[in-house]
């Protein structure tokens, strides 16, 4: 680069900042639009990386990325984007990116770096769609899709559509299920709606902000940015950091208390029942909105297959009706002398925390992600937060609110929203309810009653690889992903185990960017595009849908997944017929050309067409006859549906604008988003105004209408603390909690792949107390095994402190493929999520 | 903008970019959040970071260029400044690597 262009380069790029910060702020830059003075194309995009939903601005020259911006104009990001967009580009290009499909042909080779060889797309796709339609006709239960919190909207839809109404089989789980399932059903059990009620908009004015187990500062950078600056904006702000060890996060709290694994029920719990005993609740809230419960409880865990449909497994989702005083009563142990003794925190120090949710002036926000949600009570803690939310009346107003953060850039966008776990349909539709299936009969033109067939749920994420390692099953496919790494307890699913090879037989498919430890177990690997080599659209944490753009071509031979889905459809479906039609015809018709056994139209119209089907879910004018069953005008349901509670905007509406969050309204011609869900006020200010119109109420308690819940009111459900599945003993004296870092995202199964890259990655080390390292005679680099019930690994030791756990708790990032740590990490899972506890294994440490 | 404390650390170090001439450069801006009370002597660490420069503060949030060789350089860079103590958040706005030969 000349002098000259490198001045102009550099000076572009302070602007930018200056400019950024200025947006970071909340104000208008000087000059108006900030990008610009660069020779490219610019398209906009998201960043691929976490649930944060960052937008990114790509600038291509010559079919080439030269520069990322941070999009001042998407409203999630503002602009910003953490350290790891410095090589959002060069993931595209590793050297070893898959380019042509590869075949297994000894299945003896799995595990191994070899084995693979070369095939043509035809040869890779006939054999597919040949083991899948023989597997499929023998028995559905032994076939199976594990997909992903990273596959976009679109694509997440046409492999729903496949698989549920195609296929009429259940077994279709994402990895969404390890990181979110959690605050999914808790969702669904306390507001019947899967959606967080408040927005990043809430970080710009709470008061106080409590981390529940979450290291926001290395997991979501960006919106820790945002609690940074309004902690520095002047404001009396406060910041509580509740955790089991000392992370990034920790460093800027005001106060950081630390608690025993698992205790985090009671603490919560101590905090309703001080607003409870205290007089503190607010009344006229309760009064207009909540409806209590109790559940099931002694719920043991998941240490066998069986649990599910074990006696006590059958009932876990139980609940029932209780007055406020039952559940006060119920919650009355919980004092704060009783959550000390159980957490380690202390009374004092929990009290002030109560004392915030108790000042009906102070703007409280909760905040948590995988510590809360990879608990063997996952789906109750979900629930105590909004307990204490709920009783305080601290719900649904700016800056107030419980919000849940997420893991994968679109795991609500497409795991959720899309649906595609084993229980749901689109838009929280679940198989299990006829409305639900006739809704999405009319809007896939299928018969009436085709999608009875798939009203019992198929198998979770654990199940379906519980089932695959005793031999169990035939089929699975998997994309976007790399379960082979991510999966707890691989000592048992790889196959590693004797007990256990049934990885060994069963026919494996991977949609794959790169050589992954997930490929070493595939018989065929599709070659794909990732991030910016197609279009596709996420939708984050805060309820907004965005448009990434194609802005340059995958490599090689590399296809868009949607392509292998149909071309592999296409196959299967080949002689059935829904109706009396063709069956892929009266599927995906609408997008695929017979003739020239392809799609239909260039890849923007493609991704529009789907979209446009997606969005009738909700938005049910746009098709009668499912207008008529979300009115419920034969009177044959129970109730209206509602489905334009999660209303989308039309498809060049996102294209328009760098994102929206939902639901999305027409206006006066114009659509607008919604940045408060349920709360009443201006549609044009981010509130909730035409859905309260169309199905609240107005004039309630706070100006709020809990319209999409049962009854109008929202559950308050009393939850106990019950133990961790194991506790630290004599022979496995340790908790070992897993986690994440800045620098990576995912397995590193795309920052992995850049050799150059590896000197700046840090490697995966197990963070140890230095006390517990004096004990063990275990030096800062010392190599140790890890093991637990279920396996073991070995890793270096450390006592940098990246974080630094409590005696007697040890940590340890999954990133790093050659130190596999999830050989030794237990998959007890919630009882009712499913979703495995990746950060209370018990373990022994010793000195290699 | 607040420039007095960037004015005094460019006194005392160099902000000459690490190549020269017609080298290869990826040339990256941020914005970084510091703890309170101790700006002086972060923005002071940072600066003194190879092909570092902190550009002066707007709403409370520091501008920051890096200048390196490749996007590996950066990063690494990048990553150092992260775990300063006294850095809070440091967020990237934009990265420019058309010099860069990112194997397309």
């Amino acid at each position: 680069m000349d002098l000259s262009r490198r001045t102009f380069v550099k000076a572009t790029a302070v602007s930018l900042a200056f400019g950024t910060a200025a947006v970071a702020a909340g104000c208008t830059p000087e000059g108006g639009g900030l990008f610009g003075g660069g020779n490219g194309t610019t398209y906009k995009a998201v960043c691929r990386y976490c649930g944060t939903g960052c937008g990114i601005l790509c600038e291509v020259e010559d079919g080439r990325l030269v520069s990322v911006t941070g999009d001042p104009d998407n409203e999630s990001s503002r602009g910003l984007n953490c350290i790891k967009g410095i090589h959002l580009a060069k993931l595209l290009y590793g050297a070893d990116r898959l380019t042509t499909p590869l075949i297994r042909d000894n299945p003896q080779t799995k595990g191994t770096n070899d084995g693979l060889r070369e095939a043509t797309w035809e040869e890779a796709l006939d054999l597919v769609a040949g083991k899948l339609k023989t597997a499929w006709k023998a028995d559905k239960k032994r076939i199976a899709f594990w997909g992903s919190g990273q596959q976009p909207i679109t694509e997440g839809y046409v492999l729903s559509k496949f698989w549920k109404a195609g296929l009429l089989c259940n077994n279709i789980d994402p990895n969404a299920r390890l990181c979110m399932a959690s605050a999914v059903v808790a969702f669904m059990n306390v507001f019947q709606t899967d959606e967080p009620p408040g927005s990043y908009k809430d970080l710009d004015q709470a008061d106080v902000f409590i981390t529940w187990g979450a290291n926001m500062a290395e997991a979501h950078p960006v919106l820790y940015s945002r609690l940074s600056s309004r902690k520095l904006s002047g404001a009396d702000v406060k910041h509580y950091d509740l955790t089991t060890l000392i992370t990034s996060t920790s460093k800027d709290a005001d106060k950081v208390m630390v608690f025993r694994p698992g205790s985090d029920l009671a603490i919560a719990n101590a905090i309703s029942n001080y607003l409870i005993v205290n007089n503190k609740c607010d009344t006229a809230f309760i009064a207009d909105h909540i409806q209590f419960k109790t559940g099931a409880e002694n719920l043991g865990n998941a240490y066998e297959d069986g649990y599910d449909a074990s006696d006590v497994g059958k009932t876990v989702n139980d609940v029932a009706p209780a007055t406020f005083e039952e559940f006060a009563a119920r919650m009355s142990e919980y004092t704060l002398e009783y959550a000390a003794q159980l957490s380690g925190v202390s009374a004092a120090d929990i009290q002030e925390i109560a004392e915030h949710f108790a000042n009906p002036n102070t703007k409280v926000m909760s905040l948590w992600t995988m510590g809360v949600n990879q608990h063997n009570r996952g789906t109750w803690m979900n629930h105590n937060i909004y307990n204490m939310h709920l009783l305080s009346g601290k719900i649904c107003k700016p800056g107030c609110g419980p919000f849940s953060l997420t893991g994968q850039p679109t795991a609500c966008g497409t795991a959720r929203e899309v649906g595609l776990f084993a229980h749901r349909l689109p838009a929280d539709l679940l198989v299990a309810t006829p409305q639900h299936r006739r809704y999405t009969e009319a809007i896939w033109d299928l018969p009436g009653g085709y999608l009875d067939a798939i009203e019992a749920p198929g198998f979770h994420t654990i199940k379906i690889f519980r089932e695959m390692s005793k031999g169990n099953m035939d089929f699975l496919w998997t994309s976007t992903n790399n379960w082979a790494a991510t999966l707890p307890n691989l000592t048992r699913f790889l196959g590693i185990d004797p007990k256990y090879d049934g990885v060994f037989k069963t026919f494996i498919v991977v949609n794959e960017v790169y050589p992954t430890k997930s490929t070493q177990y595939a018989d065929v690997v599709f070659p794909v595009a990732m991030w910016v080599e197609r279009e596709g659209q996420y939708g984050n944490a805060e309820r907004r849908t965005t448009i990434f753009e194609k802005a340059v071509d995958p490599p090689g031979e590399a296809k868009w997944d949607v392509w292998t889905y149909l071309q592999v459809a296409r196959r299967v479906l080949e002689g059935e017929t829904i109706g009396g039609a063709d069956a892929f015809d009266q599927l995906f018709g609408f997008i695929w050309n017979r003739e020239t056994d392809d799609f239909d139209g260039e890849h923007r119209e493609i991704n529009r067409r789907l979209f446009e089907e997606y969005r009738i879910f909700s938005n049910p004018q746009l098709k009668q006859a499912a207008q008529d069953i979300n009115m419920d005008v034969t009177g044959e349901f129970e109730a209206k549906l509602k489905m334009e509670n999660k209303q989308l905007a039309p498809y060049d509406e996102y294209l328009d604008k760098n994102g929206l969050t939902w639901p999305v309204r027409e206006v006066d011609g114009k659509w607008l988003q919604t940045s408060w869900r349920f709360a009443n006020g201006s549609q044009a200010d981010g509130f909730d105004e035409v859905g309260i119109a169309q199905y609240g109420e107005a004039g309630l308690a706070g100006n709020v209408s809990f319209y999409k819940s049962a009854k109008g009111k929202p559950s308050a459900v009393f939850r106990p603390y019950e133990p961790p599945a194991f506790e630290p003993n004599e022979e496995y004296p340790f908790w070992f909690c897993t986690g994440r870092l800045l620098e990576h995202w995912h397995s590193g199964s795309m920052t992995q792949r850049i050799p150059e890259l590896q000197r700046a990655l840090p490697e995966m080390l197990l963070d140890m107390n230095e006390e517990d390292c004096k004990r063990l005679g275990i030096k800062d680099g010392d190599l140790v095994r890890v093991t637990s019930p279920y396996g073991s690994v070995e890793i270096k030791a450390s006592t940098a402190k990246r974080t630094a756990p409590p005696e007697g708790l040890c940590f340890a990032a999954f990133h790093q493929e050659s130190v596999l740590i999830n050989l030794a990490v237990q998959d007890i899972y919630c009882p009712l999520s499913k979703e495995p506890d990746y950060k209370k294994t018990i373990v022994r440490i010793e000195k290699v | 903008m607040n420039t007095g404390i960037i004015e005094s650390v460019r006194e005392a170090t160099t902000d000459t970019p690490n190549s020269a001439g017609d080298a290869p450069v990826v040339i990256s801006s941020y914005l970084a959040l510091l703890r309170k009370g101790c700006e002086e002597e972060v923005v002071a660490s940072m600066a003194a970071l190879e092909g570092v420069e902190v550009h002066g503060s707007e709403h409370g949030q520091y501008v920051v260029t890096i200048e390196a060789d490749s996007v590996d350089e950066t990063f690494e860079r990048a990553t150092k400044i992260t775990r300063l103590e006294g850095v809070t958040t440091f967020s990237l706005v934009h990265c420019n690597f058309e010099d860069e030969d990112l194997g397309a």
